[in-house]
């Protein structure tokens, strides 16, 4: 088994420990620079030795830099499909290179705060991630890791489209800014729909929690900046804290006037959802996703006596399908993952 | 001309490749540039590989950086590519509107006509104003680089934006003072 998957219940991201800028709103922060070799096509047009040689090499690499000293090597092919999904779930692999193992993988830091795809939709997706919303700092640690690949590998450029990417969507900058954001204020006052659309907009787009779903769970948002041309890197990092900024301030003025409208009510509700993951023997994910949702409100508030920093973003990573499967070893039926899932959370909660 | 490797066919792919240091070019037809590509037959129009070399670098190793220096070319200089497939790696326009992908860096070349007005509309701009990759020997336009950075400078301080136009004036002190590159790319 790779070395990674030894006891990875331990093995929580550092960028989870909420300990970041507007943590109380903001889970967590990545950046990401799609780049491409300049003399091969893109994976998914390139031939399987072409995508061999290209794995190799970059991983080869990429663990001679500090940032990836006593870091990992995952290569899909090499994991059971469980710990793809592992990784998935963590936001280090996306769906892309779970679907498609082949001579794919990742680069992974100690920390978990680094990763780099390899032969994904571009041969490399250099990703950082931070606590809460924190852009500008995630983009410095991407932008020096890109600065020494650059040493090594000639990237396809060009001189006035930029950064060249399978799709034209990444082409310029190929910078993707996101963040994952709890927004259960905007949504119980109905305001949420109009910050959304206001958002989109703005050239910004708009999901839920999963990388792949548009599913909202939990009142989870995911936001990410569209526009790669026009702009330079700073200034698409410095629009996207504006205006996610705002809109953590709408949700603080929200959460504000709702529990001042009806403290009973919300008070209510977070103990209510604490009571059920604390006594609960079966949970399904959607439920467990909305109590989280409330208890995370309740905390905000000082509704709840305070839980430990992070212990929220953990356990949201921690109750998903493959951590339970993966941490009972076998492969669960619904109502086993139910089962997991409940029992996980009494233990997280239990009442001193 | 015929190809040089079946001496039969017809060229279509100038293969360049940099083996230590010293330019070998070839001119072959699409199947045997397909077949010196891999073993597979999975790109057989597509112009890369190592030409039966794989495997013997230095330490047994399948080298990148032997990669790395390949150039291609399409044959004459007539500027007249088929703008229905990518004269680098065979990807047609068709291919990139079922994916939405291109096939290789040089698709953007290619399909330049329809993919401009792609981006300007998925982005609202088709320049790029963000970093440039340190300039390899010979290999980017820096002059090209500079004379945009010094745009934008004047764009910043136009916007007393005086934060970025610092940042572009490092940018572009760097620049200058780094060493031209010999001779022309």
């Amino acid at each position: 088994m790779n070395p990674f998957f030894e006891n990875f219940r331990d093995r929580v991201p550092d960028w989870l420990d909420a300990r970041g800028p507007a943590s109380d709103i903001v889970v967590s922060t990545r950046v990401r620079l799609a780049r491409n070799l300049k003399t091969f096509p893109f994976p998914h047009h390139a031939s399987n030795v072409e995508l061999g040689t290209i794995f190799g090499d970059l991983t080869r690499r990429l663990m001679r830099f500090a940032e990836f000293s006593g870091g990992w090597v995952l290569g899909m092919e090499q994991l059971d499909p469980p710990m793809r999904k592992v990784l998935l779930e963590l936001n280090l692999a996306s769906p892309a290179l779970v679907k498609e193992p082949q001579h794919r993988g990742l680069v992974v830091s100690p920390g978990l705060e680094r990763a780099v795809m390899i032969n994904e939709l571009d041969h490399i997706r250099l990703v950082t991630f931070r606590a809460g919303l924190d852009p500008t700092a995630a983009l410095e640690d991407a932008l020096g890791i890109d600065a020494s690949l650059e040493n090594e590998v000639e990237p396809a450029f060009s001189e006035d489209l930029g950064y060249l990417t399978a799709s034209p969507a990444d082409v310029g900058t190929g910078l993707n800014v996101s963040t994952l954001i709890h927004l259960p204020g905007l949504v119980l006052a109905g305001e949420i729909d109009k910050v959304l659309n206001a958002l989109r907009q703005l050239q910004f787009s708009v999901r839920g929690q999963s990388e792949e779903g548009s599913t909202v769970r939990g009142a989870m948002f995911r936001i990410a900046n569209l526009v790669t041309l026009g702009k330079d890197e700073q200034e698409i990092v410095d629009d996207f804290q504006t205006h996610v900024g705002k809109i953590v301030i709408y949700e603080r003025s929200a959460r504000d006037q709702l529990y001042a409208r009806d403290p009973l009510g919300i008070e209510d509700m977070a103990h209510r959802s604490l009571a059920t993951v604390r006594h609960s023997r079966l949970i399904t994910a959607q439920e467990a996703y909305d109590h989280l949702s409330n208890i995370r409100l309740g905390a905000g508030l000082g509704i709840l006596e305070p839980l430990q920093p992070g212990l929220l973003n953990k356990v949201l990573v921690q109750q998903q399908t493959a951590h339970l499967e993966l941490a009972s070893g076998r492969p669960l039926t619904s109502r086993e993952k139910s089962a997991a899932r409940a029992a996980l959370l009494r233990e997280v909660f239990a009442a001193e | 001309m015929t190809c040089q490797h079946c001496g039969q066919r017809d060229a279509t792919v100038h293969l360049v490749e940099l083996v230590d240091g010293l330019r070998k070019s070839q001119w072959l037809c699409a199947v045997c540039a397909g077949r010196a590509s891999d073993n597979g037959d999975e790109n057989p129009g597509f112009p890369f590989g190592g030409s039966g070399e794989e495997g013997e670098g230095e330490d047994g190793e399948f080298s990148l950086a032997s990669f790395l220096g390949q150039v291609f070319e399409s044959p004459g200089d007539t500027g007249m590519a088929d703008l229905s497939a990518c004269p680098v790696c065979g990807y047609t326009l068709d291919q990139f509107r079922k994916t939405n992908r291109l096939g290789c860096p040089g698709c953007y070349e290619a399909f330049r006509g329809p993919l401009l007005s792609i981006l300007s509309h998925l982005h609202r701009h088709v320049s790029h104003l963000g970093k440039a990759p340190h300039p390899f020997a010979g290999g980017l336009d820096r002059p090209g680089i500079l004379s945009r950075a010094r745009v934008s400078l004047e764009k910043a301080i136009g916007a007393e934006d005086f934060e970025k136009a610092a940042r572009l004036r490092d940018q572009i002190q760097r620049l200058e003072s780094a060493e031209p590159p010999e001779g022309d790319s």
